[in-house]
């Protein structure tokens, strides 16, 4: 694992979510700057964001 | 009539494709936690009995604590079709070899909606710890029920067995070399579960709370003065508090320190005398410390570390 990704791992899981949902939010690359804006604190919009961007795709291809 | 043992519990998570992990387990159950009506006439016998609710719930205690940590988190979530989530659980039961009786068949009870949380996590001195955690199982409609059971299914081939005993805690810069026992006890408390219109099984229930608690047993008493914890308590932040959790070895003693596969845990909080010291008959003292956490900034009253080499 990057360092990097290590970086946004810590800040993620200081949420108290679990690392299973930050390791998929990385290999879904939704958010595509998912790892660096979890890396400046940004845990909460960056869920946000991801379940967002994920209904988008789901509705896109219904 | 068969005779059944445990198998093993599985956590299957949404993906492309679904993601399984098998674990062992010390112990799992599922209570039906069944209420019923009640006649209130004044005859001298009942007449009447009906069901009002069935609330089952899946509980399980297991040592393969890492791996639950790391798919469950600490926050509790919801079992179902939504990404990034747990899809459903599963418990496996393997009939037992026994004479005069008739033949089972391999059996699962799965639940494919409902909330799951954190229990407790205990760890005494030399022996491995243990996590324990529940589900709050849900109707997803009101009518289906909230736990199936398979029979002739295939068990689970691959099982996760890691096991960890935890290393001297660090709370408040201070270290317990004497600390007897450890137990995080996560306090998670949920909304009242709600019932379908005309139904019996619940269809909706949240997480309302979680407020971990961590309680050290410890055999030194010569802890109430200021350079340990004085009467007025002593708060605790993330980067004095640590408790390293040790990986050991299927058929040996330890994971090489050095190996990034152990985890570990820091919180933060007020650090408090529950009883200061007890002593009865010969046996040895003992006091009972309690490091009652809240968030510190942003950051989760615990956070927990994986992958890591051991530093205890």
């Amino acid at each position: 694992m990057s360092d990097e990704i290590k970086a946004a791992e810590k800040a993620f899981l200081k949420s108290g979510r679990s690392r299973a949902m930050f390791q998929g939010i990385v290999r879904s690359g939704q958010p595509a700057d998912a790892v660096e804006r979890l890396t400046d604190g940004d845990v909460e919009g960056v869920v946000a964001d991801y379940f967002a961007e994920h209904k988008a795709t789901v509705d896109e291809e219904e | 009539m068969a005779k059944y043992g445990s198998h093993s519990f599985q956590i299957t998570e949404n993906g492309s494709p679904d993601v399984l992990t098998a674990i062992h387990v010390d112990s799992m159950s599922i209570p039906g936690n069944v209420s019923l009506t009640e006649d209130q006439s004044g005859a001298i016998f009942d007449s009447l009995i009906g069901l009002q609710s069935i609330q089952p719930v899946m509980q399980v205690t297991t040592r393969s604590i890492a791996v639950v940590l790391e798919k469950l988190g600490m926050i509790g979530g919801c079992l179902g079709a939504l990404p990034l989530t747990v899809k459903t659980f599963e418990q496996f039961y393997e009939p037992k070899t026994s004479c005069g009786g008739t033949a089972g068949t391999n059996l699962s009870f799965t639940a494919a909606s409902g909330l799951y949380y954190l229990g407790s996590l205990t760890a005494s001195k030399g022996q491995e710890a243990t996590l324990s955690f529940t589900c709050d199982l849900l109707s997803s409609d009101g009518s289906v029920a909230p736990v199936v059971m398979g029979a002739g299914v295939t068990l689970p081939t691959t099982i996760n067995t890691d096991s960890f005993a935890l290393g001297e805690p660090t709370i408040a810069d201070l270290a317990f070399p004497e600390s007897t026992q450890l137990t995080v006890n996560f306090n998670s408390s949920t909304t009242q579960k709600t019932p379908g219109w005309g139904s019996i099984f619940p269809v909706e229930v949240g997480m309302e709370k979680v407020r971990p608690e961590i309680r050290i047993e410890n055999a030194d008493l010569d802890l109430l003065k200021a350079a340990g914890v004085p009467l007025t308590a002593r708060e605790a932040l993330h980067a004095e508090t640590t408790l390293p959790f040790r990986k050991k070895l299927n058929r040996g003693t330890f994971v090489a320190d050095a190996t990034q596969e152990h985890f570990s845990a820091t919180a933060s909080g007020l650090l408090y005398f529950d009883t200061i010291a007890n002593a009865s008959g010969n046996s040895e003292g003992s006091n009972t410390l309690v490091l009652k956490t809240a968030k510190e900034g942003s950051t989760a009253p615990v956070v927990f570390s994986f992958d890591e080499a051991y530093a205890g």
